[in-house]
């Protein structure tokens, strides 16, 4: 008779989910983190240009 | 520095990931629910099929780019080959962790325990554990060439245990099982697992490099921006030349 342990496999997946979804969520939050201190860069230099005119 | 365009590029939507995380979904649908049971094993079983590849992907191929990448960066001096190594690094992580958490969650029905401190499962804890240390040594550096020359040793070193591992099996008597599939001669499973053992194979192999080229693209944008920001000019310069209104 086949054991019934089905509960384990549940939960290795949901884990392997959890585990491999969190890490995607990780990176597209460093991206967008990234992404706001290079606009912030961006800005820091145009306003150099702008005092290096004024 | 950075323009508009480039930023916009970076907002696309990355294909290769969004492809590979259908195609692990795909697997999990095939594995959940067209896929038969083992008869005396039962369906935790199944673990196998997120268990296996996601330990021989982080095992042979993350770490193995470790060390070849930090030899290759000891060998050059090329921040690529850093980057690459810095990052297969973290992704390893993320699928032994994967391995580290799925095995005790099969053992336990197969073996009656969630652990035993047998040679695999500890020399596998603690690569596991080596390589951690390699992520947060790079955390606490700040200086690039040091960082990437220490973290390229360890890379090294830490990869130097993964030939015992495989080996572990084969030396000391274990509870770990020997390999059924990658192993010399015909695979010991049924087509039809053998199928979803394949499908497994390529759906996370193609996870990883979608994540390793994520994680390389995001390494080459903070190298870039702290190049750029260690450029600037301290910006109390900047306030006292501001025109007074």
């Amino acid at each position: 008779m086949m054991p019934d342990n089905a509960v384990f496999y549940h939960a290795a997946y949901a884990a392997a989910l959890v585990v491999y979804g969190g890490y995607v969520v990780s990176l597209v939050v460093r991206s967008r983190r990234t992404r706001a201190r290079e606009r912030r860069q961006v800005q820091r230099g145009l306003a150099r240009e702008i005092n290096g005119k004024l | 520095m950075t323009t508009p365009a480039t930023t916009d590029d970076r907002r696309r939507i990355d294909w290769l990931l969004t492809i590979a995380v259908v195609a692990v979904a795909a697997t999990f649908i095939r594995a959940i629910f067209f896929t038969p049971a083992e008869a005396r094993q039962g369906l935790a079983q199944k673990i196998f099929y997120v268990h296996a590849p996601s330990a021989f992907i982080g095992l042979y191929v993350a770490f193995g780019i470790v060390a070849i990448a930090g030899a290759l960066y000891l060998w050059l001096r090329d921040e690529r080959l850093d980057r690459v190594a810095a990052s297969a690094a973290e992704v390893g992580v993320i699928y032994m962790t994967v391995v580290l958490i799925t095995g005790p969650m099969w053992g336990k029905p197969i073996w009656g325990t969630w652990w035993t401190w047998d040679a695999r499962l500890t020399l596998t804890l603690f690569l596991w554990f080596v390589f951690l240390g390699y992520l947060i040594l790079r955390g606490a550096i700040e200086d690039h060439d040091t960082r990437a020359r220490y973290s390229a040793v360890l890379g090294v070193l830490g990869a130097l245990l993964v030939p015992f591992i495989h080996l572990s099996v084969y030396l000391f008597r274990t509870l770990h099982p020997m390999p059924i599939v990658l192993k010399p001669g015909h695979p010991s499973l049924p087509n039809s697992m053998l199928a979803t053992f394949a499908m497994s194979f390529v759906s996370f192999t193609l996870l990883f490099v979608a994540l390793l080229r994520a994680r390389y693209r995001l390494a080459e944008r903070v190298d870039a921006l702290v190049a750029e920001e260690e450029l600037e000019p301290s910006p109390m310069p900047n306030l006292r030349a501001e025109p007074i209104r």
